[in-house]
């Protein structure tokens, strides 16, 4: 517990304390009350990156659960070569960011590219996919699903597997369609580990950072700068503005709070966590 | 039989242009004396068994191999230990930052943007005497100059000179001469044609940086801050607006490689790989991008002059070298900058990585690089006919890097069509106004 | 079974081994997973085989599948430049003593959290699921004062302990703690077993398959830090893979086939551990439940 004190709690209280100062160094600090949060909602690119987040969690949160429901509950069903499906699944989950921004900045290049290589010989043209900004959002909220659609699937698939398979096999003696046993036995019955996941992909999608700020700098021209970067472009990169980085820090928190809170307790409700 | 008479006349006009620039700059072409700075035997014994962190960061491999051996000699020489740690250039200022932030300060590092330190530099001139910056090229140590107090917080340690370098045997196959003197209008014509003859992905290809771009403002005569802090950009707003579209338009058209520079955000980013690709024949950087080129061009590649419009020569920049006031042993801190800054250390490291002098000594004496000569005094040249306005930002020097950068954003933003050129350079105008405005509060 | 019924349709496939052909609904599941699988192999296939081209053929157009000629020297190059064996020791080493201090730890307050009840239980239960959220850049400069002020800057100890804290990892054990019946630990206690002794002989042996996830959590996140690492490792001797990666990629002139065969050297030993222990980690995750 002294560990987290001194580690989570006392660094993030003192992050708050900080969000009240005004400091270009990190050394001298000069009380501004609540001037940086002010700067912050007043500032335009505030408002440009809250509706890039925006953007991004919704997108990012609603494709990677619906996507990582339909796996684990095909690859559930799989015979053939499941464990195969599994281990390739969890793979991009394993590869440190900086590697991710590497490895899409290589597919995606718009001219050496091999995935306009691809489009290019069907006659798709060679989209700018890093520097159009609704095509540069459209790569990162790909990106994020790709790498943690595998962590999700496998939750789900273990919440699959704890299913019992004599209710799945006596509902299909009665009749049920596949589409019925998935819509009223399955999902039901996996809404406790969905909420998990989307307790999980919410979080992940508000932190999303470095794999981003690798493969696009936060371009083309600012569209896929997330709340993230935008604290650390202020609290590192020159002018340091720390107090006002740490504001931002300070909303972000309480942000996902809000939104985890709702889940958590909509969860509960239904006696899910 | 061009390459060689092209050297001679270099060889020839060199010595007057060098002597000319130093008196456009008005430099001090005595040597300043240095004798009292070998350590004392007092000294030598107290600094025995100490330990001082260099923090450091490379352009090329040679660099470091360089700097490394010269920690071995100093080693030897004081008996004090000194800690290399090696910093990714893209996290160089946000680590210090931390760092210094912790109480936890390095003694002495390798910076390119010094101004920011200020307040925690150690003044040099108390432990290397008030005649120690005129050792050093004058219109090198503004940036190390603090403005208010005049104290001498760093030395310039490569004065970095910005120039175009293309791809000899691309300029061959197309059966374009190698430049001796052009202008931007026959520089594009110019690598258009061989671009095409060649079949290359992109014409022309500059890093993605406001302080590159500001060579091409400072030869269509357009400058952003002068030596007394003032803001001279709207005096010349219709040739930095001319200048700025006849970059980004090569972008927009794809004549550049626009998707290395839009794609990578906010980020730096060099097109080095590109022209070592050969994908492009003319590559705009600078001379610290020599040694790489130098172990990894599969090509012949030579260094020609700065486009001439209205003025010629490059546009200076620089690396540096700060001691911090932090440091529990500050005369062996100010002693190891001293030697790492020193004639033999210098020259050493100038001739090994293609840097470019900021001593008095080494300018005058003349450099005779081992390899690349012909390439380097095409940047002591340009280094000659920069024109005295170029030298004016450095008069901010905490404001230098973030004008560049804001610049550099702007830039994206017209090669993205978000905004016209006019538009930026009134918008960097205003921006320019409001952080100087700051720096009188 | 719904598939059964499915299989009298006209498709009439039959397998070269003569076993019973794959219904309509086996080849639609194959068929799709498999394209799904190649979305997420092919572009980290693609980056290995770009690891192995010059730079010509990094940058040739339209691009070359397979190198012209395979450029190992953008391995030796690496090899060269940088210490792999010293990083490769530094990340296993950071890892493993991290890795066993967060088990440690964090099963202990999982355990506090899931079975006894104190003043503040749920107040600090919902304090730990909020620093999950909280993102490390906001407080990394306040959590590198107290790291320096203890003294643990560019040393092994700095790069662990502060990692060792993850609220991720007392979530997870304490969701599956709450599994544990607590008539076990009662019948314990009224047999005189001491606090010690009921979780290490009853808690943490029930808690295997959580303590495994956590486990392979911790070694990911460990392995693949750098930005932390960074800023603690001043001193090479310190650097982990990922450091060095980072590092290398900032260096703005490091050729970039060469920045290509680094990060696939240091997706190597994770790729190794992923082919060998996939089926452990995966029927860890499955048997926690995550309920």
């Amino acid at each position: 517990m002294a560990i987290f004190l001194t580690f989570i709690i006392w660094p993030a209280l003192r992050g708050i304390y900080i969000s009240f100062f005004d400091s270009t160094d990190g050394r001298t600090f000069t009380f501004v009350g609540t001037a940086n949060y002010k700067a912050i909602i007043g500032d335009p690119t505030a408002i440009e990156v809250a509706k890039a987040t925006a953007t991004y969690v919704v997108f990012y949160v609603l494709i990677a659960t619906t996507l990582a429901m339909f796996f684990a509950i095909v690859v559930n069903e799989q015979k053939f070569a499941k464990g195969f499906f599994r281990a390739v699944l969890f793979l991009p989950v394993m590869l440190s960011p900086v590697v991710v921004g590497l490895i899409w900045n290589d597919v995606l290049d718009r001219k050496v590219g091999p995935l306009n290589a691809l489009l290019e010989a069907v006659g798709g043209g060679s989209p700018g996919w890093l520097i159009e900004p609704k095509l540069g959002m459209i790569a990162v909220i790909f990106v994020g699903v790709w790498v943690h659609l595998g962590f999700y699937s496998i939750i789900l698939l273990a919440g699959l597997q704890g299913i019992d398979r004599s209710l799945l096999e006596a509902a299909s003696m009665d009749g049920a369609t596949r589409g019925q046993i998935i819509r009223l036995i399955i999902l039901p019955l996996l809404k406790p580990t969905t909420l998990v996941i989307i307790i999980l992909a919410t979080i992940h999608g508000f932190q999303s950072f470095d794999f981003i700020y690798t493969l696009t700098g936060g371009g083309p021209f600012g569209a896929t700068t997330l709340i993230v970067q935008y604290i650390y472009d202020h609290a590192f990169q020159v002018p340091i503005q720390y107090g006002l980085g740490s504001a931002a820090g300070v909303i972000l928190f309480m942000v996902i709070f809000a939104f985890t809170a709702l889940n958590f307790l909509l969860g509960r409700k239904r006696d899910a966590i | 039989m061009k390459m060689q008479s092209l050297r001679s006349k270099i060889a020839i006009g060199l010595s007057v242009v060098l002597s000319a620039g130093l008196v456009a700059t008005g430099l001090p072409s005595a040597h300043a004396d240095t004798s009292g700075l070998q350590p004392t035997s007092a000294q030598l014994s107290a600094w025995k068994g100490k330990e001082i962190t260099y923090y450091f960061y490379n352009d090329s491999q040679a660099e470091l191999d360089i700097t490394k051996a010269q920690i071995a000699d100093f080693q030897k020489l004081t008996g004090a230990t000194v800690k290399l740690d090696v910093i990714p250039f893209t996290s160089l200022d946000t680590q210090l930052q931390a760092r210094i932030a912790a109480g936890n300060a390095p003694d002495v590092a390798r910076l390119n943007n010094p101004g920011l330190y200020q307040s925690v530099s150690l003044n040099l001139e108390t432990y290397l005497g008030r005649k120690y910056v005129e050792e050093f090229l004058k219109g090198s140590t503004f940036q190390v100059t603090d403005p208010k107090t005049k104290k001498l917080i760093g030395v310039p340690y490569d004065l970095s000179m910005n120039g175009p370098i293309i791809n000899v045997d691309q300029f061959k196959k197309a059966g374009v001469a190698i430049p001796t003197s052009w202008n931007w209008t026959q520089l594009i014509a110019a690598a258009k044609k061989v671009q095409a003859a060649n079949g290359t992905e992109y014409a022309f290809a500059m890093d993605k940086s406001g302080h590159r771009f500001s060579t091409v403002l400072s030869q269509f005569n357009s400058y952003m801050v002068d030596k007394n802090q003032r803001n001279v950009l709207p005096q010349s707003k219709t040739r930095a607006i001319k200048a700025l579209k006849l970059i980004t338009d090569l972008y927009k058209a794809d004549s550049a490689p626009k998707d290395l520079w839009i794609g990578s955000g906010t980020k730096y980013a060099s097109p080095v790989a590109v022209f070592v690709g050969q994908q492009v024949p003319v590559f705009f950087s600078g001379n610290f991008n020599l040694a790489t080129l130098d172990s990894t061009a599969k090509f012949n590649f030579q260094v020609v002059p700065n486009p001439k419009e209205l003025n010629g020569g490059g546009w200076p920049g620089g690396k540096f070298l700060t001691a911090f006031n932090t440091s529990k042993t500050p005369d062996l801190s100010a002693y190891f900058l001293h030697y790492l800054a020193d004639k033999a250390q210098m020259e050493q490291m100038d001739k090994g990585a293609f840097w470019l002098p900021t001593r008095n000594d080494l300018v005058g004496s003349g450099m005779k690089y081992p390899k690349r000569a012909a390439d380097m005094d095409v940047y002591l040249a340009d280094t000659a006919s920069t024109p005295a306005a170029a030298y004016g930002i450095q008069s901010v020097p905490t404001l230098t890097g973030l004008i560049y950068n804001y610049l550099r954003d702007l830039m994206t933003d017209v090669m993205g069509g978000k905004i016209t050129a006019a538009q930026a350079i009134d918008k960097q105008i205003a921006w320019i106004d409001e952080k100087l405005a700051t720096l009188k509060k | 079974m719904r598939s059964l019924k499915l299989s009298s349709s006209k498709q009439k496939w039959t397998s070269a081994s003569g076993k019973r052909p794959p219904t309509r609904a086996e080849i639609l599941r194959t068929t799709f997973l498999t394209v799904m699988m190649l979305i997420i192999l092919a572009p980290v296939v693609w980056f290995v085989l770009s690891s192995f081209k010059d730079i010509t053929d990094l940058s040739s157009r339209p691009p070359k599948i397979l190198p012209t000629h395979w450029a190992f020297e953008n391995y030796t190059e690496a090899f060269k430049m940088y210490n792999y064996k010293q990083y490769f020791m530094n990340s296993v080493f950071i890892t493993s003593v991290a890795t066993v201090l967060t088990l440690v730890i964090n099963s202990m307050a999982a355990y506090a959290f899931s079975k006894y009840n104190f003043r503040g239980r749920d107040g600090l239960f919902v304090m730990t699921l909020a620093m999950i959220m909280i993102p490390l850049q906001v407080i990394l400069i306040p959590i590198y004062l107290v790291v320096s002020s203890l003294g643990l800057v560019n040393t092994y100890w700095g790069m662990i302990i502060p990692a060792a804290a993850t609220p991720t990892g007392v979530f997870i054990l304490r969701q599956y703690m709450l599994t544990i019946p607590d008539e076990l630990i009662e019948s314990a206690r009224i047999d005189g077993a001491g606090e010690f002794r009921i979780f290490a002989r009853i808690v943490l042996p029930l808690a295997r398959p959580a303590l495994a996830v956590v486990a392979i959590f911790s070694i990911l996140w460990r392995w693949n830090d750098f930005i932390w690492p960074l800023l603690i490792a001043q001193d090479e001797k310190l650097y982990t893979l990922p450091v060095a990666l980072a590092l290398l990629n900032g260096q703005l002139v490091v050729p970039y086939n060469i920045v290509l065969a680094m990060s696939v050297m240091s997706i190597i030993p994770v790729l190794f551990m992923f082919v060998f222990m996939q089926r452990q980690i995966i029927q860890g995750i499955a048997q926690t439940g995550l309920k």
